[in-house]
């Protein structure tokens, strides 16, 4: 016979486990892992001392106020800050347990593992074809009938397909706002990355298109690890796992400003039972 | 249906008379008056290049040699001029555009911020500025006095000429590409190389052709740089690298400064053709742009 359950008795709340994300989630594997991260714009320190996990296979969401960094920290996770002047970033950050800024890290590489899905929607001056076989074909796919089907997959599963299949010679650019987007997120599927991030990917669209984004989210979750910045918070109640609220802390003496993490936790805790007060003001609305 | 009555009061949505309303007048009288100043002089020259030249035009004229300059329009053309132009601009362009082009390419992509990129920027812009007639003589003096008078020697002038032109079109050009494209590029884990030549370029490309043609328009144009590089001479010179040859505006040059009627004649002959030669290449840009603009609209 099996001995008893040793946790039968648990039926009472235990928040303290339930708030800790970084406690062996029954989740997924623990994708990234950022630690005291602070990241520079030449002078200004626009974060400050962020730690954080990212699991497998779950929505993220970045919350906040503009100026608290989310964005900043969306683009460390697949190096895009590299690309700006004067960007430098401390800390560790590593991903499925490798360190991203590490020596021999290629940024390339990275990104190649790690699309990216921007907050204004901007497919390429190519065709519709032509965006989706962008990435498999610089990743060296030349095979005509090879792309046509990772075409068309990534357009189905962007939910694009029927909208677009008679005209895929035409212009990425004659697509609306929404149609837009979803073509971008086809572009980032196809080349098949591990982890989407996604910067505030429908604050362009019309409720209707957000919606269909959001829809597209929960579907790719189950082959994806998606973190999303957003500005809407019921956008991060309805499609998010778990929530990291940031803040604009300022500095009266000095006149500077930097974002902080204030609090990370499963999305429900984090908007009906918020441990710090500025979250609770943020969420219920009273703040930013 | 006439609308029914409304007790409203009547709201008046007229323009008031005022001092506004009169300056906005004047102002669009004055653009409108500074635009046909503009066209005076051009639809002038225009006028009278065509008046002048069209009754010498034909095919032989185009492909006939260059006769003595006493001889009357009758006689003779300007085949050698026609011939020298289009190969030795066709060589400048060989040589500076794809220079240019490369160069720009490095300033706005690679460069950044670096001190070399600042000063090619910066010599680019002081080039710009440089009267042909000195590129004519730099030439003369580090390839002619060596080389002798020929094609190429005009060629490398008038790509002296062509190199700021294109190089600052291209960047321009290059500048208005959105950074979101690139980004966009980047975040499929494209390199560098691959972000330049699969989005930015070809997102570019219409311009960049427009501007590489409105240089080689120019340069087709140009007298002062030949004047010391490849003399005028009255008989074809198909070999573009030695041998001293002739232009367009070379021969414009000596015609207009001979004192013969028929030479006069041909002169003007030999300027319509220029002009024809620099419209058919405007024409030809605006058609390559909008052949490459079929996607970036």
């Amino acid at each position: 016979m099996e001995p008893p359950e040793p946790n039968i008795v648990t039926n009472l709340p235990r928040p303290e486990v339930a708030a800790l994300p970084q406690a062996g989630s029954v989740l997924g594997e623990v994708i990234f892992e950022m630690r005291n991260v602070s990241i520079w714009y030449s002078a200004f320190k626009a974060v400050t001392d962020v730690s954080l996990n990212v699991h497998e296979n779950e929505i993220t969401a970045l919350i906040g106020s503009s100026g608290s960094g989310k964005t900043t920290v969306l683009r460390a996770l697949n190096r895009m800050n590299d690309l700006v002047p004067g960007a430098r970033l401390e800390g560790e950050v590593s991903y499925r347990g490798q360190p991203l800024y590490g020596k021999d890290v290629s940024a390339t590489a990275v990104r190649r593992r790690i699309g990216m899905v921007f907050q204004k929607p901007n497919p390429f001056p190519k065709s519709i074809y032509d965006n989706v076989a962008y990435g498999p074909r610089i990743n060296g796919e030349r095979d005509k009938a090879r792309l046509d089907e990772i075409v068309e997959r990534s357009l189905r599963r962007a939910a694009l397909w029927d909208e677009v299949k008679s005209r895929l010679r035409m212009s990425g650019l004659s697509l609306s706002g929404g149609q837009a987007q979803r073509l971008c997120i086809a572009r980032t599927i196809a080349v098949e990355p591990d982890v989407v991030l996604m910067d505030e990917p429908a604050s362009a669209l019309d409720p209707i298109a957000t919606g269909a984004i959001e829809d597209l989210m929960r579907e790719l979750k189950s082959q994806y690890t998606i973190v999303v910045v957003t500005h809407n918070m019921q956008q991060a109640t309805r499609v998010s796992d778990r929530t990291a609220f940031f803040y604009v802390l300022a500095s009266g003496e000095d006149d500077t400003r930097t974002g902080v993490l204030v609090e990370y936790g499963p999305t429900e805790q984090i908007f009906q039972d918020p441990r710090d007060s500025r979250t609770r003001a943020y969420v219920t609305g009273r703040m930013g | 249906m006439a609308p029914a009555p409304s007790s409203q009061q009547k709201v008046d949505l007229r323009e008031p008379r005022s001092w506004r309303r009169t300056r906005n007048r004047i102002a669009t009288a004055l653009m409108a008056l500074s635009f046909v100043l503009v066209i005076i002089p051009l639809g002038f020259v225009l006028f009278t290049v065509i008046a002048k030249g069209a009754s010498v035009i034909n095919w032989s004229f185009l492909t006939r040699s260059i006769p003595p300059n006493v001889l009357p329009a009758s006689f003779g053309g300007i085949g050698p001029a026609v011939l020298g132009t289009l190969e030795i601009t066709a060589l400048a362009t060989v040589l500076a555009v794809p220079l240019g082009i490369l160069g720009a390419i490095y300033l706005n992509e690679y460069g950044g911020r670096r001190p070399l990129a600042r000063l090619i920027g910066f010599m680019a812009d002081v080039m710009t500025g440089v009267p042909s007639i000195v590129m004519g003589l730099f030439i003369f003096s580090v390839w002619v006095l060596h080389f002798g008078f020929s094609g190429l020697a005009g060629a490398f002038a008038l790509g002296c000429l062509m190199l700021p032109i294109v190089i600052r079109s291209t960047d321009e050009m290059l500048k208005l590409v959105p950074d979101a494209l690139r980004e966009g590029s980047y975040a499929l884990g494209a390199t560098k190389a691959r972000v330049t030549l699969t989005v930015v370029l070809p997102a570019a490309l219409g311009g960049i052709v427009s501007g590489a043609l409105l240089a080689v328009a120019r340069a087709a144009g140009e007298t002062a740089p030949l004047l010391f590089t490849i003399l005028a001479v009255t008989t074809a010179n198909p070999n573009v690298f030695s041998g001293a040859n002739t232009s367009l505006p070379s021969q414009i040059f000596v015609n207009a400064s001979s004192p013969y009627v028929g030479a006069e004649a041909r002169g003007w002959g030999a300027a319509l053709t220029l002009i024809a030669i620099a419209f058919i290449l405007m024409i030809a840009a605006r058609l390559v742009t909008a052949r490459f603009a079929r996607f970036v609209r």
